[in-house]
């Protein structure tokens, strides 16, 4: 009898029995029940039990295989040792040093990131916990070494690290075959980063059949990556009956400045939009004002332009900021002999916010940093506009801002911030309206400082001691831990990193 | 300057978890201020939330630790956070001893902290004696019946069906043993009342916790019967007591002849039951080749004995418990104490392993595990194993396997571990500077 067997009818019960089957080998060890009496066959089984859970125990489970071949050698070298102790806990993810998870992401992200720099490796002891977590695999894969990579390949043969959204590649043909739609999805953007020809032709294979919402992402996903390539797609797109693919191919489409889709809207826009000049009247020369105004003809849209996006549905005033914002800044000159930067600042008897909101997405759409700084420079004051201004235009818009915003204007700012922006920002943490900032701030400022500042101002938040206010002083301890490890890693690889890279740039980025 | 102490052994001196997790988040020079090194002493001061920052002192050698804190744990976390820092090699010998680390330091040289002297064992009178013999009589009575009343209750559950089985009955039934001065019985009954029932329905009901409750019924059975029987060998008794919960007094362990070596520490696994923490640590004699089980238990919340941790050794006479195998020991005099002990074993062979497992199932057939030490290869595919020169091989189980496939890239490696019935556990894996811990 197996102990399998022998489990079943313990499942059920010896009371509904009248005899156990033999025991085999052991019945030479065990006496035989009394059949007649239920609580002597419980006993039997119970012995039985006994016998057969020693066996059980006694042939410890095997693992049949062929040979694997063995890892190859490692040729890079390991972090420093202090560099190694840091990196353990942050992959463990121990709330060691940094007590936010958040920012133990951040700060292990840019400790991997200046690793692989310093062209070296995870000591062998860390890989396990560096592969264990999928979501670190990026920014964990180029510190792997050779022992890293055998032990990913045994992973994945073991069926142990299944392909994850992050780490699905266009050759992962099977997530895109049979995956579900959020893993397709996953699979399609990331296609689109490296192979974005490849991955349109899969999205028009498979377009007709997909379901609205499907088809919406997938436009959406191509008017992040939108390139001349994608034209052709984008203008079905705008012909689809799905309102949200029809909005996003028109989102795509205008981020394309030499598509016929601008060339369409650019037109509209100078019929609707104009400057003239006026008569100067008395006033005028005396407020020294221009004497040109902007005259604005509310669009009546035609089905071409529904077409385009400019639904009879909206308000005139959202039809106007659609069509401005698929006019590239460059082109106002040539329509309207202005500068985008004029259009919104010429005298006008009401602020016309339609117009900046378009220009202030035009100007997002094609990446323009003269026009964004210019418009900062005329006052327009749109936080969009932050990840394009120089670093003068992102103080000079600090300095007009108050302590309560001023996390409006960072938190857009791109990773590592410019010196004299951090710089700033500290300032403003520590003077004597810090308890105005937004908390959050504290946490961007650890994280965004450059590397070559952050043991100065580690130093220094250390030197404020402890402030009154248990949030205040939370805030600071976290702050000072984050810059105090980011410090204490990048002190300990910079012999070994590049000046350039330890200068202009550093790893980790924001996530 | 001494050796320093490696991280692992800073964990292990943590009282809890919760206190390792804010040492190590205090473990940065952030909040540190005039610290130094002059062996055996180690100290600084650590800014915490009150206006003056608290200092803290360390003697590495005993070791024994003070702070300024009012944290009821002991050791707190500053204490851990400045030993982390040591570990970690951030303190160095230097810096000027600060008042409080002098004050506390010449306290202890002039006796004012010194531990006080081992109770002898005071000589008992004849009445003390009787009264001891006859609590002893009383206590084995109490077992017989509360072991009567577990083989009762086993026959009921087998006859009613173990797909019947009353969630939490097996606590309320361990409740009844503590009771009964049955100790183990009530710890493994606990066990495997932790364990979530699996789905009553169908033949093979509960799958893997119908198997598991079984064995266990099983083998609780065969305790009480193994109680009630007279003619055991007095080793088999022995390790029958101790399963039961009898204890053994530590003079009485101490008496028995000691076995001297150089004791590498090749696993240690800590647990909480109740109101104790346990830890169970493995040694394995480097001259002996024995293995060795010493437990330690502290209240929960309290420190537990920090000074054997995996990777370092000891040079001791280590007592052992009667009954067999003999494994379980108690540390005797200290020789000689080693952060790290270099070694040099063949591992087994799996079915060299698979054998002395057997060897000992068939001396104590409740023993959860036994040490063991294989020289293999350890692999992913087709399923997580490690694998002997001639091809056997055995499953690797618990939560190291990652790590000995990282550390040892699939190369034959000599692997200490516990072997068990769901497979083979490793803690250590010894190379050339001595036992790595997985």
């Amino acid at each position: 009898m197996t102990f399998a067997a022998l489990a079943s009818i313990a499942a059920v019960g010896t009371g509904q029995r009248s005899s156990l089957p033999p025991t085999g080998a052991l019945s030479a060890y065990l006496p035989g029940p009394d059949e007649s009496d239920p609580q002597a066959l419980a006993y039997a089984l119970l012995d039985s039990a006994a016998a057969l859970a020693v066996v059980r125990r006694a042939t410890p489970a095997t693992a049949p295989g062929d040979p694997v071949p063995p890892a190859p050698d490692d040729s890079l070298p390991e972090p420093p040792e202090h560099v190694v102790s840091l990196l353990g806990p942050l992959l463990a993810d121990d709330a060691g040093a940094i007590r936010l998870a958040s920012d133990r992401a951040y700060v292990l992200g840019e400790a991997l990131g200046l690793v692989a720099q310093a062209g070296m490796r995870l000591p062998h002891r860390l890989l396990g916990a560096a592969l264990a977590r999928r979501e670190l695999r990026a920014s964990v894969r180029p510190v792997l070494g050779a022992r890293g990579e055998w032990l990913l390949a045994q992973l994945q043969a073991a069926g142990l690290d299944g392909v994850t959204v992050a780490t699905a590649g266009p050759s992962d043909a099977d997530v895109w075959e049979r995956g579900t739609s959020e893993e397709r999805l996953a699979w399609f953007r990331h296609a689109r980063t490296v192979d974005p020809d490849g991955a349109r032709a899969a999205a028009v294979a498979v377009w007709k059949e997909s379901p609205a919402p499907f088809r919406t992402e997938l436009m959406s996903a191509v008017a992040v990556t939108a390139a001349p390539a994608d034209e052709a797609f984008c203008e079905v797109g705008l012909d689809d009956r799905a309102e949200g693919v029809r909005f996003a191919a028109a989102e795509a489409l205008s981020r394309l400045p030499d598509s016929a889709y601008v060339a369409r809207m650019a037109a509209r826009a100078r019929a609707s939009i104009a400057v003239v000049e006026l008569e100067p009247g008395a006033i005028h020369r005396l407020l020294k004002r221009t004497t040109r105004s902007l005259r604005v003809t509310p669009y009546e849209p035609d089905e071409a332009a529904v077409r385009d996006g400019l639904s009879r549905k909206l308000s005139s005033a959202e039809r106007l900021t659609r069509l401005v914002a698929a006019v590239p800044p460059s082109l106002w000159p040539a329509l309207v002999s202005a500068t985008a930067a004029e259009l919104v600042t010429l005298h006008q008897d009401e602020p016309r916010w339609e117009l900046v909101g378009g220009i202030g997405t035009a100007t997002l759409r094609n990446a323009d940093a003269t026009t964004a700084n210019v418009l900062v420079a005329a006052g327009v004051m749109d936080p969009r506009l932050v990840p394009l201004l120089s670093t003068e235009a992102v103080l000079a818009v600090m300095s007009r801002v108050p302590p309560t915003l001023l996390g409006t204007v960072v938190d857009r700012l791109p990773w590592p911030w410019p010196q004299a922006v951090a710089t700033a920002v500290g300032q403003q943490l520590v003077g004597p309206n810090g308890h105005q900032v937004r908390p959050d701030v504290w946490t961007l400022f650890a994280r965004a400082v450059p590397l070559r500042l952050a043991g100065g101002w580690a130093q220094r938040l250390r030197g404020l001691g402890q402030p009154d206010g248990r949030i205040v002083r939370n805030l600071l301890r976290d702050t000072t831990s984050v810059l105090t490890v980011r410090a204490l890693i990048a002190d300990e690889l910079r012999p070994f990193l590049p000046e350039t890279s330890w200068q202009d740039t550093q790893p980790g980025g924001r996530p | 300057m001494a050796e320093r102490w490696r991280p692992e052994r800073v964990t292990a001196l943590a009282p809890d978890s919760a206190s390792d997790v804010a040492g190590r988040r205090l473990a940065i020079p952030t909040p540190w201020s005039d610290i130094g090194y002059a062996h055996p002493l180690l100290w600084g001061a650590c800014q915490g939330s009150g206006a003056s920052p608290y200092s803290v002192v360390v003697d590495v050698s005993d070791p024994s630790y003070r702070c300024s804190c009012p944290s009821r744990k002991f050791p707190c976390k500053h204490v851990l956070a400045l030993l982390y820092l040591w570990a970690e090699g951030r303190i160095d010998e230097g810096g000027t001893l600060s008042r409080f680390a002098a004050s506390w330091s010449a306290t202890r040289t002039a006796g004012g902290e010194e531990k006080p002297p081992k109770d002898e064992p005071a000589e008992r009178t004849e009445a003390q004696l009787a009264a001891s013999a006859a609590r002893a009589e009383q206590r084995e009575d109490r077992v017989t019946g509360g072991l009567a009343e577990l083989d009762r209750w086993l026959v009921d559950q087998v006859t009613a069906g173990l797909a019947h089985t009353r969630p939490g009955a097996m606590g309320d039934l361990a409740a009844r043993m503590v009771d009964a001065q049955v100790p183990g019985v009530a710890g493994r009954l606990r066990d495997l009342n932790r364990r979530p029932i699996g789905s009553r329905t169908g033949a093979r009901a509960g799958g893997a916790w119908l198997d598991d409750t079984l064995a266990e019924y099983g083998l609780l059975h065969l305790l009480s019967r193994a109680w009630t029987r007279t003619d055991l060998p007095e080793a088999l008794r022995a390790t029958v007591r101790s399963h039961i919960g009898f204890t053994v007094p530590k003079e009485t362990v101490l008496a028995t002849a000691p076995v001297a070596d150089t004791w590498a520490v090749v696993g240690m696994r800590d647990s909480d039951e109740e109101q104790v923490s346990t830890r169970r640590v493995w040694l394995y004699g480097t001259e002996t080749s024995r293995y060795a089980l010493v437990l330690f238990f502290a209240q929960r919340g309290m420190p537990l004995d920090a000074s054997l941790v995996p990777g370092s050794g000891v040079t001791a006479d280590l007592h052992f418990y009667p009954g067999g195998p003999a494994l379980r020991a108690l540390v005797g005099d200290t020789h000689d104490v080693h952060q790290r002990v270099r070694f040099q074993v063949d591992g087994s062979t799996v079915a060299e392993a698979v054998a002395s497992w057997r060897r000992v199932l068939a001396e104590d057939p409740w023993l959860g595990s036994y040490p063991t030490v294989i020289r293999g290869s350890a692999r992913l595919v087709p399923s997580p194993g490690l694998v002997d020169e001639v091809g056997d091989s055995v499953r690797l189980a618990g939560g190291a396997t990652l790590a000995l496939l990282a550390l040892t890239g699939g190369h034959p490696a000599t692997v200490f571990g516990e072997l068990e019935a769901r497979g083979f556990l490793p803690t250590t894996v010894l190379t050339d500077d001595g036992l790595v811990v997985l």
